[in-house]
């Protein structure tokens, strides 16, 4: 008897805590739930985003595109896999040439939780630059994907970007004070430019973003 | 029947012999490329931003083929790039709110000393960098 009293007391004890918990659970959840409500906001925002379509679709999708030409001319989508899992540590799921005006391809990779933008200039998939930000980041339209690279040592640049589809145009200013507003096509803006100095891109909800290129530590423009 | 035997063995160890330095052969020349696409990785933990990152460690003027910059968490801009002896940086690339950026050089290939840096944000970023002999893919 005296055993089954103290088998007593800690079931009492634990009924007690578990009450005890799912009380304070429940008050928790009702003293959040307005905190709940205004995360729902960006949440919801979030999931509506729009993101980026081409990343949607499947091979080529530009007009004039054609993947099987592009891999033989840039070999193999393996190797470009292997290449993309190399530099990034992450394993391409999904390949997408995203745009081939003249000879330049923009081939746009997913996976891993990582949005990667290869432009190609040269062929065999030589000369170009890559670059690579996580999906959250390449999604949102405060931070697209915007990369710039040389044609050729001290030459004109090639600006090549990935923007959301809430991103209607980017403008590129040059040190010569020119400016260049490329308008995406599936996505991609590309163009050749001058030295880029500033980047500003606009959003079809009338925001605009605009950053300055810091000058290269090393030779100081 | 005995020397038979033996001059069937001795005919298959001239084979085994043979095929062994076939196999070396090529396999050595197959492997040439490999050996050649020399690379190498540095690593600049706890960098502010616009600081030069160069590979101190390794070979410093070497026929780089890519560079690749990785930093931490991204930033607004990412580059990786190479200057030569006379002071030409080759390739200016850059990218704008990335974590990895790279350049891929052409087939003309200067000697060049390879360095990365981030821009755009206080604090700080590692910075893991690697050279490549070997093009991009």
């Amino acid at each position: 008897m005296r055993i089954e009293h103290h088998r007593r007391v800690p079931l009492v004890v634990l009924a007690t805590v578990v009450l005890a918990a799912g009380v304070g659970a429940w008050l928790t959840s009702a003293g959040s739930s307005p905190a709940r409500v205004k995360e729902s906001g960006p949440t919801a925002r979030k999931a509506d985003r729009p993101g980026i379509a081409v990343l949607a679709s499947q091979g080529s999708v530009a007009r004039g595109a054609d993947l099987a030409a592009f891999v033989r001319q840039n070999g193999d989508l393996g190797r470009f896999r292997s290449f993309v899992a190399r530099a990034t540590g992450a394993d391409v799921a999904k390949v997408v040439l995203a745009r081939t005006p003249a000879l330049r391809s923009v081939v746009v990779s997913q996976g891993g939780g990582l949005v990667c933008v290869r432009n190609r200039m040269g062929v065999e998939g030589r000369g170009g630059s890559m670059a690579c930000a996580p999906e959250d980041h390449a999604t949102d339209p405060a931070t697209p994907i915007i990369a710039t690279d040389q044609t050729a040592d001290n030459g004109t640049y090639v600006v090549t970007a990935l923007l959301p589809d809430d991103v209607s145009r980017l403008r590129v200013y040059g040190r010569d004070g020119s400016a260049v507003t490329l308008v995406p096509d599936n996505n991609i803006a590309t163009g050749s430019v001058g030295e880029p100095v500033k980047l500003a891109w606009d959003t079809a909800g009338g925001a605009t973003y605009t950053r300055v290129v810091s000058p290269d530590p090393v030779t100081g423009r | 029947m005995e020397l038979l035997h033996a001059g069937v063995r001795l005919h298959g160890s001239v084979l085994a012999a043979m095929l062994s330095t076939v196999a070396l052969v090529t396999g050595s020349a197959w492997s040439a490329p490999a050996a050649h696409a020399f690379s190498h990785s540095w690593s600049c933990p706890g960098a502010y931003a616009a600081n030069q990152c160069y590979d101190y460690e390794g070979q410093q003027y070497v026929d780089w083929a890519q560079v690749t910059t990785s930093i931490s968490s991204s930033a607004y801009q990412v580059c990786a790039k190479s200057i030569t002896a006379a002071n030409n940086v080759r390739s200016n690339t850059c990218s704008y709110n990335t974590t990895i950026d790279i350049t891929c050089y052409t087939y003309d290939l200067p000697e060049s000393w390879a360095y990365a840096y981030w821009a755009g944000s206080s604090g700080t970023r590692t910075i893991n960098a690697r050279a490549d002999q070997a093009y991009c893919d």
